[in-house]
């Protein structure tokens, strides 16, 4: 039995130094992923502690077939989608919805620029709309494909082509005014 | 097939940057998933915090005192003694040139003669002027006269010089080593062991008895009640034929009374304590209802203390207990399935080779499906009962009352249900966390009748049908049962009075 089962083990008997143990191992990695979905630090908080809640209460349904932090990760990823979609129910679909207008294509960065620092990257995506934020994020973090977008956030995958454009012509914009 | 999937020149930064952060969490997250996932550790300090702790500190120093207070008593009370004891002298200084008491030991001499010794002097001299008084002494042992009495000695002494010459020539005093007896005339007072705690020394034995008669009337230790056996203060004029009157021959108009030793005895009564102390151990068993919750069961032990007064059959008790809440959580299993209901198909015309390629495509429909399950949950609780208790009726030995009070219920160990997945090949979708998550602190109120056994002088077995009303409910607000909480249940158990 390696130390990831019994870890396992200690947190499904309710140890709180088996969790707290888990905890101090994967939540630098999971608040990353928090903090990508959220707008802010406290959003991030939120979500991170929701997830940790989770993780621990359907601890018995991970049958141990792949691997467990990437479990982890997709049900930490899975109660930022819930969050965000709870608390911006309405703004969010409106803003799916809209697939008329495609933006105009942002303007080529210098290919010799260096590129800004991760903190930097990261205040990028939280200022990003939040459907934006959230396909952007589903695409090129999670792997998505526009079809699977489509059926988590429950929409067209023209929207999310859409707002997958969007999210990244917004970006490249940011990144080159940074770069004036 | 995985759709191709175009990646762009900001994806990939982006992809580069932030894949595999790993910021710092937030310092006081950990905190807070620890508290929702509910006490799984207990420390002693948590009960110091806030408002628990400043009543868990409250009942801890009520204790103390009421522990402090039975010791106290416990010790009075052993002093005063159970069996007619030494009386340890207490009149003595008659000069031995004139009454032929001999005095033999100088031990210590307990009563405060300066203020005994003037009355009797007084009596000696009432009876004087009636010139029908006999003095008769009789002392068991020898008297005890120690250095600090000498002052008294010669107070007396002074009383007794007083005296005219005829007045000193009174019977003699009979000391036969077993009584010592001053007979006024009408009653025969004895003086026996419940002499008030001041007048009473540790010491050797030297006189079981001491008597004051008055004339031929006695009162002897045997038929003095061995409870509250210091007896009332004996007048002249309340004694079965006594023909004086009360104040006859008094200077003062003072009503004839005992010595003043025996005076001083009354507020002693004080001393016997109204109280009875007891410990009790009991366990119980009950249900837990509320609407719109299946009833759980608890199951608890409780170790208290207790003081009652005997005369008003009241008692107040406070204790610790150890309560064990077993639940049932629930939870909404989401499964989806997508099943194939058929295919559609087109060709598509090579024209290089002339042929078709026919292109199938699946049909598919989307099922989500939930399933409920429950499982197992348990919490424990130390309580803090602050218990009041009325006996109602009472019968030879078996004692009918009611059990009324608050009790402070806190959280020290939880362990929340956990989902377990009732269809472990479906696909998953999401899991729902039904179950009501009790509050870390509870305060209850419980009123119960209380069926009680005497099966002998030291032990109770009680019987308690009780209901529990949750003050503050049980459950976490976010989410609990439509209806209040309450509860059910039968405490048994022993009590041990002291």
């Amino acid at each position: 039995m390696d130390k990831e089962e019994k870890l396992i083990e200690g947190c499904l008997a309710g140890k709180r130094k088996a969790q707290n143990e888990l905890y101090t191992r994967f939540s630098p990695i999971l608040y990353g992923i928090c903090l990508r979905y959220a707008a802010d630090r406290f959003e991030a908080q939120d979500i991170l502690q929701e997830g940790f809640v989770r993780i621990f209460s359907s601890l018995s349904t991970f049958g141990g077939k792949g691997s467990f932090e990437g479990w982890m990760k997709r049900i930490v990823v899975n109660n930022a989608l819930n969050h965000i979609r709870n608390r911006s129910r309405q703004g969010l679909f409106s803003e799916f919805e809209d697939t008329d207008n495609i933006p105009e294509p942002a303007p080529e960065t210098d290919e010799n620029s260096p590129p800004p620092d991760t903190a930097t990257l990261l205040r990028l995506i939280q200022e990003l709309p939040e459907g934006y934020r959230m396909v952007f994020n589903l695409y090129v973090f999670e792997d998505y494909t526009h079809k699977e977008i489509a059926e988590v956030a429950g929409i067209s995958e023209s929207t999310s082509k859409t707002q997958l454009m969007r999210a990244r012509n917004l970006l490249q914009k940011k990144i080159s005014f940074l770069h004036q | 097939m995985k759709e191709n999937k175009d990646i762009h020149k900001v994806d990939t930064l982006f992809r580069q940057s932030l894949e595999g952060y790993s910021p710092p969490p937030p310092p006081g997250a950990w905190k807070k998933i620890k508290h929702q996932l509910g006490r799984g550790g207990w420390s002693p300090l948590w009960l110091l915090k806030g408002f628990n702790g400043l009543i868990a500190v409250s009942v801890v120093l009520v204790s103390a005192v009421a522990l402090f207070i039975y010791n106290s008593d416990s010790s009075m009370t052993e002093e005063l003694p159970a069996k007619p004891t030494t009386a340890e002298s207490i009149i003595h200084p008659i000069p031995d040139s004139t009454d032929g008491i001999k005095q033999e030991n100088t031990t210590n001499d307990i009563i405060n003669i300066e203020s005994e010794f003037p009355l009797i002097a007084e009596k000696q001299t009432e009876q004087k002027q009636q010139s029908k008084t006999e003095v008769k002494s009789e002392a068991q042992n020898t008297q005890e006269v120690s250095a600090g009495n000498h002052t008294a000695d010669s107070k007396i002494e002074q009383d007794w010089n007083s005296l005219s010459s005829s007045d000193k020539n009174l019977p003699d005093v009979e000391r036969n080593g077993k009584d010592e007896t001053l007979d006024f005339n009408t009653v025969t007072f004895n003086r026996n062991s419940d002499l008030p705690e001041q007048v009473v020394s540790e010491g050797p034995e030297k006189v079981n008895t001491q008597e004051m008669s008055y004339g031929e009337t006695s009162v002897s230790s045997d038929v003095l009640p061995q409870e509250n056996s210091i007896p009332e203060i004996v007048s002249a004029e309340n004694i079965p034929g006594n023909t004086q009157p009360a104040d006859s021959g008094s200077s003062e108009g003072s009503k004839p009374t005992l010595p003043a030793a025996f005076a001083g005895s009354k507020p002693e009564l004080t001393g016997i304590n109204p109280f009875q102390y007891y410990f009790g151990l009991s366990g119980s068993f009950g249900k837990v209802m509320a609407q719109g919750l299946n009833p759980n069961n608890v199951y608890s032990v409780n170790a208290v203390i207790g003081i009652t007064h005997k005369k008003s059959d009241f008692s107040i008790e406070t204790g610790f207990g150890y309560s064990y809440f077993r639940d049932k959580g629930a939870f909404t299993f989401e499964y989806f399935r997508r099943d194939t209901t058929g295919y559609t198909g087109h060709s598509l015309f090579n024209a290089t080779d002339s042929s078709y390629l026919i292109i199938f495509t699946p049909q598919t429909k989307d099922t989500h499906s939930f399933k409920d399950t429950t499982s197992q949950a348990s919490y424990t609780y130390i309580s803090i009962p602050l218990h009041f208790t009325r006996k109602i009726v009472g019968f030879s030995k078996f004692n009918i009352g009611i059990k009324t009070g608050p009790s402070l219920n806190l959280l020290i160990t939880s362990r929340e249900a956990q989902p377990e997945n009732p269809m472990p090949g479906a696909n998953l979708v999401s899991v729902k966390n039904n179950s009501y998550q009790k509050l870390s602190t509870s305060w209850q109120w419980m009123v119960a009748p209380q069926l009680s056994w005497n099966i002998n002088r030291r032990f109770v077995f009680r019987v308690e049908p009780s209901a529990v009303f949750y003050l503050n409910n049980l459950y976490k607000p976010d989410n609990r049962p439509s209806g209040k909480p309450w509860g059910i249940g039968v405490r048994t158990g022993f009590m041990y009075n002291f």
